[in-house]
């Protein structure tokens, strides 16, 4: 593991120094802000080449599948890429303005790859077609449900949770909108609504979406040892199951199975499985943001630094998230205090760290979506780097507001520990447990403040829990739940 | 008009490629999703059709799939399940023979193809391709998808609000717009011998799964999008496509006589109409085959639909004669479009080259 992570933040201001990945950011968010609504140039006319297919019966969510072949870009299943697909959406929207069909299915288009590169613009544009398509059909069932799943990708959980609803008044039995309600009633914190919801699912259509989703229920509730058997279960079933006549399907669909494996394995502090899954899922992908950051976790857990700060520059060209770039500038921090490194090499890691930390802090201020669909990622960065203030606790109290579930209540509880009101944080993060939430983050978290309200044997209790998740928890905090617990152990108290 | 899948491919059925939202809890505070954009299109039949191979004693069956192949759909065939020329020639709507096309996985951009009548191979060869052999021909590849339809409008007509509940009352002034334009789909062209059929047959296609499931059939075009869903809302389509032909006028003829009773309130009619329809089959008369025009849905021989051609109409005819056509009080007479936007080559095998 990585032995000498620090949380002490860096205070030198970005100034004048900002990275290619800065400005590409920048010119995302000018693209977000003026909202153009313009195609990718047009590629030409599609011609459908025969390369793969995509067969399943029809009530399962996601077909079975076969070997696939590594893309980026393709769909994997004979269909064009998917920048030819919105531009030949683009096209037939430009030539009949009102055509609200074409419209919707530009929307599909931009928010999958919204959805793959975590594309800000993209997501953008896509709302913007389906709204476009809404104003010349208001009542669209279709465009209502793609709706649904545009603002839950763009956090806007409540909004998906009403859309989602108005098409199942139509069609009550909708797989779609039952699988965006249920998934938007757990972002909600409404647990057994979302449980209710996917049984409902689940007696028209199973399959590995379900068995997905239902991991993802099972994590939430504190039950690792099964979201994990759900994971593997989903990734047999999207694998055809080792049956010889089963059907190829879209590298990028069984690219994430084996991700949301990788996932619940680190998670659930099974390195050695994480890491040969997100092997498998960069293999399919090598632009899987997920798998790469998920790689770089276990690297660092290994005590490869070297891999895991390339890994996450991988994962950051592709898309500076937060959550990236946070962990990019700690890992390279941690680099430079490392033994045996050159005073240069030194320096252009504190460098980097800087420019890496720069870029989170110009996030929030790029758009209003940015903000929304990293606040979290953003309010947990000010409060492991030293930047923590009422402002940050009132920002987390917002964003729980805003999807009140456990984690968003352990993120409050942070936040008021790192404000040295333990008190208060105690609660909340009993109230964020008391649902089943056992992940690392939230044991560590809890282990903390109890350490500042001097309870030793609690405090001791939930870190070693924590510490025993190994990947599942980021190196910064581990190198904090490490520090404390050694504390815990010398007999001082851990102050905040 | 096509059957309710096909234009709910446009619609609900690109629901299914949304429903891959599936969210992942990590680093215990956020989530990712995945596209898991699969939907069972390669099974899914947009249109059959069946005419005369000018200029020789054959005849020329076609079952399409993978609508917008490309982008909406794949472009290739499944490997697992089954195509089914279905051949009734007795007049008792059980199929008497039974022509599968099975497909091998995709390699380089092709696939195995095999022909059986009846469990006898008859043809074996790879997809792209013409195939002779045994007196048939076979092609199976990606086209122009043959068919003409101002969707857009039709759907506006159909339901104005688009709320999902149809009510017939909207805009009969259609754009006349195509939205089929330089679409493509995957074909199956089969050539045969006249005599096979001998002189008088019904036609219709199915398609299964791998364990023998039927996932969608089709004989005359539109029957399942005007009447099996009339009014909008959830669909029977799947136990539509379970029945056998056979079972039709029993199991679909009530529903049928219901939806007409909207547009001909005169007695007797909507039975009358719904006998022409009823069994979904293509009535194939051999000797006149693939002779119609636009004119020619009722006026065949023994006053049926009798087959169908590339170039044929057929939505300006059912429009027509669906709304009151047929009693002089027609709401739709035409769509406004009047022909596919690619020309047909009039040779094998007869679709116009993919775009």
């Amino acid at each position: 593991m990585t032995a000498n992570s620090r949380t002490q933040p860096v205070m030198t201001a970005v100034r004048g120094r900002r990275s290619p990945r800065v400005i590409g950011l920048l010119a995302a968010a000018l693209l977000v802000a003026g909202g153009s609504y313009l195609g990718p140039a047009i590629v030409g006319r599609f011609n459908g080449g025969g390369d793969g297919s995509t067969d399943a019966p029809r009530v399962v969510l996601s077909g079975p599948g076969a070997a696939a072949t590594p893309v980026d870009g393709t769909s994997g299943d004979g269909r064009l890429p998917l920048a030819e697909r919105i531009a030949f959406w683009s096209t037939r929207v430009q030539e009949q303005p009102s055509d609200y069909l074409s419209l919707v299915q530009l929307a599909v288009a931009w928010s999958e790859q919204g959805r793959l590169r975590l594309d800000l613009d993209a997501l953008t544009r896509a709302s913007q077609a389906v709204e476009r398509a809404l104003a010349i059909a208001p009542a669209y069932p279709s465009a209502i449900a793609v709706r649904a799943s545009i603002r839950f990708t763009t956090h806007d959980f409540s909004g998906a949770e009403a859309d989602a609803r108005t098409v199942l008044r139509t069609t009550p039995d909708d797989p779609a909108a039952l699988a965006v309600l249920g998934d938007s009633l757990l972002e909600l914190g409404r647990i057994d609504e979302a449980s209710a919801t996917y049984e409902q699912l689940g007696a028209l259509a199973g399959g590995p979406a379900l068995d997905i989703r239902k991991a993802r229920l099972a994590f939430v509730r504190g039950n690792g040892a099964a979201a994990l058997d759900l994971a593997r279960k989903a990734l047999i079933s999207a694998s055809g199951g080792g049956a010889a006549n089963a059907e190829i399907i879209d590298p990028a669909v069984l690219g994430f199975y084996h991700f949301a494996l990788g996932e619940y394995a680190r998670l659930t502090g099974t390195a050695d499985l994480a890491e040969a899954e997100f092997r498998a899922a960069i293999e399919l992908r090598p632009t899987d943001l997920g798998a790469l950051l998920g790689l770089a976790r276990v690297q660092a857990f290994d005590g490869d630094l070297d891999a895991a700060i390339t890994s996450l520059e991988s994962a950051a060209a592709i898309a500076p998230t937060p959550e990236a770039e946070a962990m990019l500038g700690d890992l390279q921090l941690a680099r430079a205090a490392s033994a045996g490194r050159s005073p240069e090499a030194r320096a252009a890691d504190r460098l980097a760290a800087e420019t890496a930390y720069g870029t989170v802090r110009l996030t929030r201020t790029l758009s209003a979506l940015a903000g929304a669909v990293f606040d979290r990622q953003l309010i947990l960065f000010d409060l492991d780097h030293g930047a923590a203030d009422d402002r940050t606790l009132d920002a987390a109290r917002a964003a729980f507001v805003v999807r009140p579930d456990a984690a968003g209540r352990d993120l409050v509880a942070w936040a008021l520990h790192r404000l040295g009101r333990d008190e208060e944080a105690a609660a909340e993060s009993r109230a964020a447990r008391a649902t089943g939430a056992a992940d690392a983050r939230t044991l560590f978290h809890a282990g903390a403040i109890a350490a500042a309200l001097g309870d030793r044997g609690e405090a001791g209790r939930l870190i070693d829990a924590a510490l025993a998740l190994g990947p599942g928890l980021d190196p910064i905090e581990r190198a904090e739940a490490t520090r404390i617990r050694a504390t815990l152990d010398s007999g001082s108290a851990s102050a905040p | 008009m096509r059957k309710t899948t096909k234009f709910a491919t446009l619609g609900a059925a690109i629901t299914v490629l949304t429903i891959g939202a599936a969210p992942l809890l990590t680093s215990g505070a956020d989530h990712i999703e995945a596209p898991l954009a699969v939907a069972n299109r390669s099974l899914d039949i947009t249109d059959i059709y069946a005419f005369d191979a000018k200029g020789s004693k054959n005849t020329v069956l076609v079952i399409n799939v993978n609508p917008l192949a490309g982008v909406l759909s794949g472009t290739t065939f499944s490997s697992s399940g089954e195509y089914r020329f279905n051949v009734d020639t007795n007049g008792d709507f059980v199929a008497d023979d039974v022509y599968a096309v099975k497909f091998g996985k995709e390699r380089h951009g092709t696939q195995k193809v095999t022909l059986r009548k009846n469990g006898e191979t008859v043809l074996r060869g790879e997809t792209g391709g013409t195939i002779k052999g045994g007196h048939a021909k076979l092609y199976a590849g990606v086209k122009d998808d043959p068919f003409f339809f101002d969707l857009a409008s039709f759907k506006s007509w159909r339901d104005p609000d688009a709320d999902g509940a149809f009510t017939y009352t909207g805009s009969t002034a259609f754009a006349g717009v195509d939205f089929f334009r330089g679409t493509n789909i995957s074909t199956i062209v089969l050539e045969i011998p006249d005599a096979w059929l001998g002189a008088s047959a019904n036609f219709w296609a199915s398609t299964v799964d791998r364990d023998g499931m039927t996932i969608d059939r089709m004989g005359k075009p539109a029957l399942a999008t005007v009447f099996v869903n009339p009014f909008g809302g959830t669909s029977d389509k799947d136990a539509y496509n379970a029945t056998m032909p056979s079972d039709d006028v029993a199991t679909w003829a009530p529903l049928f006589i219901a939806v007409e009773s909207v547009f001909y309130p005169e007695a007797g009619v909507p039975e009358a109409i719904t006998g022409l329809l009823l069994p979904d089959v293509l009535h194939l008369d051999v000797a006149t085959l693939g002779k119609s025009t636009g004119t020619g849905f009722t006026g065949g021989a023994g006053g049926i639909l009798n087959g169908r051609t590339l170039a044929e109409d057929v939505i300006d005819l059912e429009l027509y004669v669906v709304t009151g056509g047929l009693a002089g009080h027609a709401i739709l007479s035409t769509d406004g479009v009047a022909a596919n936007d690619a020309a047909f080559p009039g040779t094998f095998p007869y679709l116009a080259p993919k775009h």
